[in-house]
């Protein structure tokens, strides 16, 4: 017997006669159960993602002299150039500038590539989406998949000014790989959201685009919140270095502050909860829309 | 889920099918009223905001059926073969596939112009739902039949349409579908490329299968296909032996060039 997959178009079955607020609970139900269909069924595809996003940082390097190599030296650049303009002005007292920047670095090019690349998620995709029957979000996990292998190779960059760092690992330090889980776990449902955001309203990976500049000085990538004074609560109301600060504090001999955990977990769950919804709300729609 | 039928032969079961395509036209709302609205059925049927991109399709195809599909620009070919595998969600009706499904619709196939064949081979088998096994054990056929040699070491890019054609042609049957959906991609072939993919069709149907294929070419769908459907404007004209559905289409006045040349 050949594999049997039978389909059958289902008209929605939820309009008869409940209350209406029972009918709304429902249809949320519903849609939360669709989405975990949607996340599930991309999820199983990973040999097809991850060889996507391994392709796709090959094929970045061609041609190239040094390859992959340019990551590590994009990033050193970036570094060595922070640490050199901005450690006197910004840090003087602070022995562990150059690792801080290394990993913030390293955290934001993974962040806003997430974002940015996320908006467009589907939209890149076009092509492939109506020519083969996949599950839709192998191609925001192709995104992801790309990103991580990147990250995995800048960090290497962090192991480079290691030895610049005065720090004693503490056995807190693995807190950092919590930090990281719940990074990696938010871009798991993040650029899917953004992917459906961007393909049903256009202007959103322009809008995207235009703020992670600015946003890049207002995250503490490079400078630290204390030294801001009065203005720290730049930091305080952007999510993104609640996010640094988990995943960096613990590697430089801190723990992050409960406020950080608190705000990156909540956003995690509560993300992760919108997504599945509205994943499973649009899921047939996301064709039509490209 | 298993599909239970009385008889056991079909393989594609569409009943009544309709698909309605969301548009951000809002005719009705324009200037001038609703009285300016389209005289397009098709933009009209389904009410504002709506495209009818499909109209009470229904059609069996049983095992061994190749069919061509053969209608005007916009008549719903692309649509109903999307719909078929699975990519469009039907607005009303039925549409029932027993196997796997296969589709070239494009001989870009997702392929990376950067990369050289044999990663393009891995990157479209494994979006056809390939596992790595099933992968290097198809590889072999693939290369035998795409028969690009020692190109298959360079990046696409330095390939011709035909030769991309025929990498995609080459994966897309390689692995071995009980329904194989094409969308006019033999334009680029060239004559010979032609005779090795109606081969290779024989040999794909030999295993009790269904095709699919969309082209404006007579000679294709008189060479590859047993049976055509006729669609217009998104309605099913006519489902028959080719010859007979050919003739049909080809005299009804309104796809008559010569014609619709006189009358405009």
């Amino acid at each position: 017997m050949p594999e049997v997959a039978g389909r059958e178009s289902q008209a929605s079955d939820l309009h008869h006669d409940h209350p209406p607020a029972a009918l709304a609970n429902a249809r949320l139900i519903e849609w939360l159960r669709a989405g975990f269909e949607v996340f599930a069924s991309a999820l199983l595809r990973w040999p097809t993602w991850l060889r996507l996003g391994w392709t796709d940082f090959q094929v970045a390097h061609r041609r190239t002299v040094i390859g992959p190599l340019w990551q590590v030296v994009q990033v050193g650049i970036w570094v060595v150039g922070l640490t050199l303009v901005f450690r006197q002005a910004l840090a003087a007292k602070e022995p562990n500038y150059m690792a801080y920047v290394a990993i913030g670095v390293v955290l934001w090019n993974f962040m806003s590539a997430s974002i940015t690349q996320g908006a467009n998620g589907f939209v890149r995709h076009a092509g492939l989406i109506r020519d083969i029957n996949n599950p839709i979000l192998i191609y925001p996990f192709r995104i992801l998949a790309n990103n991580l292998i990147k990250m995995a190779v800048q960090a290497s960059v962090i192991l480079m000014v290691w030895p610049t760092t005065t720090v004693a690992l503490q056995p807190t330090a693995l807190l950092s790989i919590v930090g990281l889980a719940l990074v990696v776990l938010t871009a798991v449902w993040a650029i899917p959201l953004l992917a459906l955001i961007g393909v049903r309203f256009r202007d959103t990976s322009h809008a995207f685009q235009a703020v992670m500049r600015f946003l890049f000085f207002a995250t503490p990538v490079f400078w630290m919140p204390s030294g801001l004074g009065q203005r720290d609560y730049i930091a305080t109301f952007n999510p993104l270095a609640h996010y640094l600060s988990v995943v960096r504090d613990p590697l430089l001999g801190g723990t992050a502050d409960p406020l950080s955990w608190a705000v990156v977990i909540g956003i995690t769950l509560a993300g992760g909860l919108v997504s599945l919804i509205a994943l499973g709300r649009f899921r047939r729609e996301i064709v039509f829309w490209l | 889920m298993v599909v239970t039928s009385f008889d056991s032969d079909v393989v594609l079961e569409v009943r009544n099918l309709r698909l309605d395509f969301p548009t951000p036209l809002r005719l009705g709302a324009k200037k001038g009223g609703p009285a300016a609205a389209s005289s397009d059925p098709r933009l009209t049927a389904a009410g504002p905001g709506k495209l009818r991109g499909l109209d009470d399709v229904s059609f069996t195809a049983r095992r061994g059926d190749r069919i061509g599909l053969i209608g005007r620009n916009g008549a719903g070919k692309s649509t109903l073969l999307r719909t078929l595998a699975g990519i469009y969600p039907p607005s009303a009706g039925i549409c029932r596939a027993t196997g796997r499904i296969s589709t070239l619709f494009s001989s870009a196939l997702g392929l990376s112009a950067e990369a050289t064949g044999y990663e393009n081979i891995h990157l479209g088998a494994t979006l056809l739902g390939l596992d790595r096994a099933a992968i290097e054990k198809a590889l072999p056929e693939i290369v035998a039949f795409c028969d690009l040699g020692d190109f298959l070491d360079l990046p696409i890019r330095t390939y011709s349409a035909g030769m991309r054609t025929r990498l995609g042609f080459a994966i897309a049957t390689s692995i071995r579908p009980d329904i194989l959906l094409i969308d006019e991609v033999f334009g680029t072939g060239d004559r010979h490329f032609r005779a090795k993919a109606k081969q290779r069709i024989e040999e794909v149907m030999a295993k009790a299968n269904v095709l699919m294929l969309a082209s404006h070419s007579d000679g294709v769908i008189r060479g590859m296909c047993t049976k055509a459907i006729w669609l217009e404007q998104g309605k099913l004209m006519a489902f028959g032996p080719v010859d007979e559905v050919l003739e049909q289409y080809n005299q009804d006045p309104s796809t008559d060039v010569e014609a619709s040349a006189e009358a405009s």
